[in-house]
């Protein structure tokens, strides 16, 4: 069990009202295990707290109760040494992927921002231009790159960028928040492709949003299903996706069967 | 950006006249052919000789070395007031807008009490309250301009910190200096730049007029403001004696003006990365 989330409750203040400041919840109380290597899919509708959820767990969002321990270390515990050492082993890739880099940076310092942040101390300039280089190579991006600003770049190599530089960290688990779901469809399948390769070859695991059900037969090897900030279904195999308890669920997949067929 | 700056004509031109004036001002006693505050009573109200290209004032002063000697105070005293008025703009609205909380409470408070307050009015018991003096003035126009720009600088914060790029910075520990000098600032400064240029002309304005009114630059220094106020004296006589200063004021603030709309034009990355 590399990553154990447990019971996790947020809430966030509801508009303002005259006098009253009421919080709405939105995570009920959500626990996930993550085993070493697997990618788990995390589906729901659009609302349901999946973002919410992936940003709790890369350490963004305190959430009011509940713990969240990567390798037995605890990322909201009270230890900030701790806190600190398990910003590197998670990585969040979004699915906007036009406002995930700075239109400001080039391509090569939105990546040198990970090395610097994950303390790779800056012997010389060239250890890092290497670094850079295997990193655009690994993701599949000509060196060229290095130089250009992200808004020359088009989505599907601007997500790899984004990889990239979660790969920087040299993470043990990756967050992808609808990493695919803004890519056109045969984009969507090479990067997913891209996707298992890293996560073969660096042993890597995943934990993959989306509210798409095809990307998760694709990709992940367990599914959750998440609904109002609750989880409503667990699947240890996808071969139980044709015999599904909860109508929520089952009703997700009977509308991808449809599209299929 | 940059690139896209220096296509347009208009922006180049604005920017050599501003760059024109400047150098002027800095070498003012090299390039004026007459000494500012030598006076001649013979030769008062004389006509554009070679000697004196733009005439002489009431006193026989030389307008043109007036006028360039003028650029000093009226260009550089604008810049500095500019210059105080975004550094603290820019600390209050970068507090507020990044560690919100009480911070951003207090701060935004003390905007809004600035900000109800009419500007003109408020320069004017400023500089009533602490003494006619040009350094005064400079510290009136901080005072009032300052609100606008915390308040401009804490939502374009507010609007950044919520982007993606800047959560990753935090999920990964970048750290609070590294995304506030690497990731706001740039991403400000090109709004801020924009405002500033254009503001930069409203200043020009606020200490000449200040100085037209005898509370700014006084008498015998030559500040365009002020020359103004010397030359209403006698404009039923002589009221030639506005256009020179008059006309040096308006070039300058529509350079200023001009040059914070095409810079509007070139910086938005809207605009830009389409
Ligand atoms: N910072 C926030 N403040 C207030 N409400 C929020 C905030 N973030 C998310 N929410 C609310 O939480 C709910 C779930 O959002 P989200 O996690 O983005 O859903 P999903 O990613 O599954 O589409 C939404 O109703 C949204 O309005
Ligand atoms: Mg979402």
């Amino acid at each position: 069990m590399i990553m154990k989330a447990e019971d996790i409750r947020i809430s966030f203040r509801k508009e303002r009202q005259l006098f009253r400041r009421e919080r709405q919840e939105i995570l009920h109380g959500v626990s996930l295990n993550l085993k070493q290597g697997e990618c788990l899919g995390l589906v729901g509708e659009s609302g349901s707290g999946k973002s919410t959820l992936a940003k709790v767990l890369c350490g963004l969002n305190r959430p009011d109760s509940g713990s969240v321990e990567i390798g037995g270390l605890s990322l909201y515990g009270g230890d900030r040494q701790e806190r600190q050492s398990l910003r590197h082993e998670i990585g969040i890739v979004f699915q906007e992927y036009t406002s995930s880099v700075n239109p400001y940076f080039h391509i090569e310092t939105v990546i040198e921002e990970s090395l610097r942040a994950c303390g790779k101390t800056k012997k010389r300039k060239s250890e890092w231009d290497d670094l850079i280089d295997s990193l655009l190579t690994r993701v599949g991006l000509p060196l060229s790159y290095r130089k250009k600003y992200p808004h020359e770049l088009s989505g599907g190599e601007l997500q790899r960028v984004c990889i990239a530089r979660t790969l920087a960290l040299e993470p043990r688990i990756i967050v992808f928040d609808e990493a695919v779901s803004s890519l056109d469809g045969a984009t969507q399948v090479i990067v997913m492709d891209l996707l298992n390769e890293i996560q073969k070859d660096l042993g890597l695991s995943y934990i993959f949003i989306t509210h798409d059900l095809t990307t998760i037969t694709y990709m992940c090897d367990r599914v959750t299903f998440l609904k109002d900030g609750l989880v409503v279904e667990e699947l240890e195999n996808l071969d139980e996706l044709k015999d599904l308890k909860n109508p929520y669920a089952r009703k997700l997949i009977e509308s991808v069967l449809c599209l299929d067929a | 950006m940059i690139k896209q700056f220096f296509q347009s004509r208009l922006s180049i031109a604005c920017l050599v006249i501003i760059l024109l004036f400047t150098l002027a001002g800095i070498f003012a006693p090299y390039i004026a052919p007459n000494d500012p505050y030598e006076t001649d009573l013979m030769n008062k109200f004389s006509s554009y000789t070679r000697e004196h290209p733009l005439g002489t004032d009431q006193l026989g002063r030389c307008v043109l070395s007036r006028l360039i000697h003028g650029i000093r105070p009226t260009l550089f005293l604008s810049l500095l007031a500019m210059a105080g008025t975004i550094t603290l703009g820019l600390v209050m609205g970068i507090l507020a807008g990044y560690f919100r909380g009480w911070v951003d409470e207090v701060i935004m408070r003390v905007v809004d009490v600035m900000l109800s307050f009419p500007s003109q009015i408020m320069i004017l018991a400023v500089v009533a309250l602490l003494g006619i003096d040009i350094r005064n003035v400079i510290l009136a126009n901080i005072f009032v301009k300052w609100a606008w720009y915390a308040r401009m600088i804490r939502t374009t914060v507010i609007q950044y910190t919520g982007k993606n790029f800047v959560l990753f910075s935090k999920s990964i520990g970048s750290g609070s200096p590294y995304i506030l000098t690497r990731h706001l600032l740039p991403c400000i400064a090109s709004e801020l730049v924009v405002l500033a240029t254009l503001d930069t002309g409203w200043t020009i304005l606020n200490i000449s007029t200040l100085s037209f009114l005898g509370l700014g630059v006084q008498a015998p220094t030559p500040e365009w403001g002020a020359m103004l106020n010397e030359a209403k004296n006698v404009v039923t006589s002589n009221p030639g004696q506005m256009v020179a200063p008059g006309v040096a004021i308006v070039i300058l603030i529509a350079a200023f003006n001009m040059l914070g709309d095409c810079m509007r034009d070139a910086m938005d990355p809207r605009e830009v990365r389409n």
